[in-house]
């Protein structure tokens, strides 16, 4: 006769460590990312900033190059924040 | 020899020994330009002739670029590594974050090395010698001294690099203890120093 009672040792239970080892590095991993994507925002704008008072300081007429490229290099990094919060975090 | 056309009247003078021996050589040189119409700085008088701007050579950047590769390529090394284990961690998508957000910071660091190579320059008029060293973008520092204060100018050329790209950092000493400014990564430091000397030369016997 059959006692599911007595076959207790059989009886397999779920292993939840590993899920709970794997969410919380996941959280940990996400905020780290996060943090540092908000921080290349406030870098990419202090790049601006900076520029601004180079020029002020030495003006080189083709300076233009470098402030075309601050400006494309900002909005890289708007985007590309963007599409990496929507991909890591959501 | 140097074009007498694109040489400044002021310069045309025998004095100016540097237009006969190193402006040629220093023509050549694309992180140097001689007698640029095109740059001005905040002090400049208005009778102040720009003689050299000079660059620091790439290869001062070269350990930023070599950072910025490295950036790229952590994501998709851990993605390799996920790949061949049996646990796996994160979703596809993550990594794919990842590699977006490393391409962001690769970005910002190439256009830091930019902003620093285009600014870092060493600007020689007929009056004084200025420095501006952008060492990062919270960190710039504006140097200038005049001919007449400077008492000594060497340069040096150290390891390998310095062999291959012919550069050198290039020493100016003012009365008083220790070197008050440094011209690092110079290319061709003999021929700058040639026009240093020249004007310090010139500075000091009263003739310029």
């Amino acid at each position: 006769m059959d006692n599911k009672l007595l076959d207790f040792d059989k009886i397999q239970y779920p292993s939840t460590g590993g899920l709970v080892f794997g969410s919380i590095t996941n959280i940990l991993l996400k905020i780290f990312v996060a943090i540092i994507l908000m921080g290349i925002i406030f870098y990419s704008f202090m790049l601006i900033l900076k520029l601004r008072v180079l020029q002020d300081t030495v003006e080189i007429s083709n300076g233009n190059v470098v402030k075309i490229a601050i400006t494309v290099n900002l909005i890289v990094t708007l985007g590309g924040t963007i599409l990496a919060f929507i991909l890591i975090l959501l | 020899m140097a074009q007498k056309t694109d040489i400044p009247r002021k310069f045309r003078d025998k004095k100016f020994t540097f237009v006969d021996t190193v402006a040629e050589q220093l023509k050549k040189d694309k992180n140097v330009s001689l007698f640029p119409k095109d740059v001005k700085f905040v002090r400049q008088e208005k009778d102040e002739e720009i003689i050299l701007v000079s660059r620091k050579h790439w290869v001062a950047y070269a350990p930023h670029l070599i950072m910025g590769i490295f950036v790229l390529i952590i994501p998709l090394f851990l993605l390799l590594i996920n790949s061949g284990s049996n646990i796996h961690f994160g979703k596809t998508t993550i990594y794919l974050g990842l590699f977006v957000a490393s391409i962001v910071v690769s970005v910002n660091i190439f256009v830091t090395v930019l902003v620093q190579w285009y600014y870092s320059v060493s600007i020689i008029t007929d009056k004084r010698i200025l420095s501006l060293s952008v060492h990062s973008i919270f960190h710039h520092s504006y140097t200038e001294i005049l001919w007449t204060k400077i008492q000594d100018v060497s340069h040096d050329s150290i390891g390998v690099l310095s062999s291959i790209f012919d550069i050198g950092n290039i020493y100016l000493d003012t009365a008083g203890a220790g070197v008050d400014l440094i011209l690092r990564y110079v290319p061709k430091p003999r021929d700058v120093q040639d026009v240093i000397d020249n004007l310090v030369d010139l500075a000091h016997k009263g003739k310029l």
